[in-house]
């Protein structure tokens, strides 16, 4: 009797792996993309917010 | 542009330094105590509050809650001031929540020794306590947001952005996990059962780590290390990666907590999943940290700031590589359930968080005092008894839990267990005694940082309120569409819905699936709900946190079959509010105990475990024995028990009470057959009929599923 048995009656659970995986590599893609077309200038000015303060 | 004049408020932060220094040492001390009860039972004093089941959860919350919470609030009062030009929105919110907090701290400490527990791990406090967090949370979060609002820096420093997760999820779990049903003033039931309750605690605990303990000290780190180092953050690119992939990937890797029980399969393999990615945010912020110290290592030689940063960087290093190891089944199936897990929580709690903790304090105390350090030389000592205490607290627990779980699995030739329980824990007690001679040393170190702080504020003299100066922030006004990063990072209130978006998705996904199950699994026909006096017996278990230290959820390996019985099913917890299987086996798992021995035994048992097992190291619980059951408490519980869905009969509140008397008297008759005399209405007699129900719903023949 395991339960995995009846998980797997659970309609359309299989979906919620696939789901969790292409959410997650396209928020990565989204954060990546984001991050490199940053301006190395603003960055460099946000990173020294703490030291200037 | 005209420049404002301002002041940043000092005395909060020093408020919340002075509350992270006392019950930093008072959590430690408490950790040291039942620590020394693991190898002298007869330290626990004999007494109900200062027992190990009560003592352990008071350690954990003081040291999660009242030290490094107050700590991350003592560095968030100091920081976001100082990163948004601005003090803080107000002073009002700021001493509520700082006494609100203590007060909550205060709380906590006399209901858990006092034995009032919702016994869901690091969620232990009652109902109304839940309510006054909440409250006090939410005041800090409008201080928060209200700073950032009227701020004169035109962007938000990513440290900003981990303080802002870290409410938004906190508050996100700590309510989602707190739902319950209250059935009096000090007493409530979960409202999750079995199953889904070990799946929303677990999701909580495991992010209670990751948002309680990791995300604000992260955001600490990015503010304080280029600080003390006086230098910019490695990359700044780095730290927004770190940022955005740690709060998505963290919310799914509860269920790590929970692998070869009986969760589903298919939520155990998320969480492994994505523990394993939680590596490549964890080690980039690590590098990040480690990094921003390349051509500057000649200043760690010199500053103990930086010392105690990077050890705590490092631990931080090593702690979320093992735990994504740790997540794998095969290391779990050795490492869960022993020692080894509380090696690795104090890799993080001592190296990480204490450290970090120290390292601000180190920081923070010369600058508001406007003096140097008393003695540069004494936190240096510090620093190294403090990291000679964590080896010799951690190895030693590292070598237990790993030969422990050898000897638990190890076969005779004939096929039989090689060892008794009692054999594997008798083994370990010289790691014990290590590993609190470690602890002394840390909590030693500890001492020294208070001398060395409170001569150095004897020396300086404290600013209260330290004189700025900035221009207020003008409206920016763009010619062309700004970009939408360029908004997130500047608009608070958007970042910190997106954190919010970010991490309930996670939770969702896990949740979704496992709360169908209700309508879609089985329940086993013979699992039937508990009778009044095993309730009551049941809610005595978890007043003395019996499930700190034995654990209810056998799975699925030869050895555990062997030993305790059949393993669990999903199916034999549906009644449980709040589930009981426990995450450390100190003591024996008890899932099948019920039937084992004799009722005398067990009686026998709880006034002296060494008299029924020599060479035990629980503790007695005499007061069982002499506690009269309060019965009045049972038609309300059973009533609880009915909103919840527990399939009692509707009128049964008002006649469980003749039923409880019954069976209390069955239990007495077996104790006087043993020459034992005593009441019916006693506490142990509940307790004897809880743990001799345990596992026997399914010990019959007939087990059959129904559809």
């Amino acid at each position: 009797m395991k339960f995995i048995h009846y998980i797997k009656n659970v309609s359309g659970v299989d979906i919620m792996g696939v789901f969790s995986l292409l959410v997650f590599v396209a928020f990565f893609i989204g954060v990546s993309i984001w991050v490199f077309k940053m301006k190395k200038s603003r960055l460099d000015k946000i990173s020294r917010i703490p030291i200037d303060n | 542009m005209t420049v404002e004049k301002f002041y940043y408020d000092n005395k909060i932060v020093k408020a919340f330094g002075m509350a992270t220094v006392v019950f930093g040492v008072v959590g430690m001390l408490a950790g040291l105590w039942a620590a020394i009860q693991l190898y002298l039972p007869a330290s626990s004093l004999n007494l109900p509050a200062t027992t190990f089941g009560r003592l352990r959860p008071l350690h954990t919350n003081a040291i999660i809650f009242a030290f490094v919470g107050n700590a991350s609030f003592a560095g968030i009062y100091y920081s976001l001031q100082r990163l948004c030009k601005a003090r803080m929105y107000s002073d009002k919110l700021s001493w509520f929540h700082f006494w609100g907090w203590q007060i909550i701290i205060a709380a906590a400490a006399i209901t858990l020794l006092w034995g009032k527990t919702t016994g869901k791990e690091y969620a232990e406090l009652e109902w109304p306590i839940d309510v006054a967090i909440t409250l006090v949370w939410v005041v800090f979060g409008i201080n928060m947001l209200g700073t950032i609002i009227k701020r004169r820096e035109k962007h938000l420093y990513v440290a900003i952005w981990f303080y802002l997760a870290t409410w938004v999820t906190v508050a996100m779990l700590h309510i989602v996990n707190s739902i319950e049903i209250p059935v009096s003033f000090m007493k409530s039931y979960s409202w999750y059962a079995g199953v889904q309750d070990a799946l929303v605690q677990w999701w909580y605990g495991h992010n209670a780590v990751a948002f309680f303990l990791t995300t604000p000290v992260l955001g600490l780190m990015y503010y304080f290390l280029p600080k003390a180092a006086n230098r910019p953050i490695y990359s700044y690119r780095l730290s927004i990666i770190h940022f955005w992939a740690l709060i998505f990937i963290y919310i799914w890797a509860g269920p790590h907590h929970l692998l070869y029980t009986a969760l589903p399969d298919w939520a155990q393999s998320l969480g492994t999943v994505f523990s394993i990615m939680l590596i490549a945010p964890s080690w980039g912020g690590m590098l990040n940290g480690l990094f921003t110290l390349r051509g500057a290592w000649d200043k760690v030689r010199e500053d103990p700031v930086l010392k105690f940063m990077v050890v705590a960087i490092t631990c931080y290093g090593m702690a979320t590589l093992e735990g994504p190891l740790l997540s794998l089944k095969n290391v779990s199936a050795i490492a869960h359930y022993t020692d080894w897990i509380v090696a690795h929580v104090h890799v993080g709690g001592l190296g990480w968080n204490g450290f970090m903790a120290f390292a601000i304090l180190y920081y923070l105390v010369p600058k508001m005092w406007n003096t140097t350090l008393y003695s540069k030389k004494l936190a240096t000592n510090h620093f190294w008894i403090g990291t000679i205490g964590i080896v010799l607290y951690a190895v030693p627990l590292y070598w237990a839990g790993f030969e422990q779980s050898l000897m638990w699995k190890s076969f005779t030739p004939e096929g039989q267990l090689r060892f008794q329980f009692m054999e594997t824990v008798n083994n370990l007690i010289p790691m014990y005694i290590s590993r609190s001679i470690g602890g002394a040393l840390y909590l030693t170190g500890a001492l020294m940082m208070v001398y060395n702080l409170a001569k150095t504020m004897a020396q300086g003299s404290f600013i209260a309120n330290e004189a700025a100066e900035a221009a207020p922030l003008v409206k920016a006004v763009s010619p062309q569409k700004e970009y939408w990063h360029r908004v997130i990072e500047r608009k608070p209130v958007t970042l910190l819905v997106l954190s919010l978006i970010v991490v309930a998705i996670g939770g969702l996904v896990e949740f979704m699936p496992t709360f169908l199950v209700k309508s879609n699994v089985p329940t086993i026909s013979s699992v039937k709900p508990y009778t009044p006096l095993e309730l009551q017996g049941r809610d005595i278990y978890v007043r003395e946190g019996c499930y700190v230290c034995h654990s209810q959820m056998i799975r699925p390996f030869r050895d555990e079959v062997a030993r305790y019985g059949e393993y669990s099913k999903a199916g034999e917890f549906v009644y449980d509010h709040p589930f009981q299987w426990g995450s450390k086996r100190t003591g024996p798992d008890l899932a099948r105990e019920g039937g084992k021995y004799p009722d005398s035994w067990h009686y026998n048992h709880m006034y002296d475990p060494r008299s029924m097992s020599p060479g035990s190291i629980m503790p007695q619980y005499p007061w069982l024995l002499d506690n009269k059951l309060d019965t009045a408490s049972t038609p309300a519980k059973i009533k609880a028990m009915i909103t919840l869905g527990v399939p009692y009969e509707k009128d049964y509140a008002n006649r469980a009470n003749a039923d409880l008397m019954e069976q209390a008297k069955t239990i007495e008759g077996n104790l006087k057959k043993d020459k034992i005399e005593t009441d019916p209405d006693m506490e142990i007699i509940a307790l004897i009929a809880y743990l001799q129900r345990l596992g026997k719903d399914i010990k019959g023949p007939a087990v059959t599923a129904q559809q």
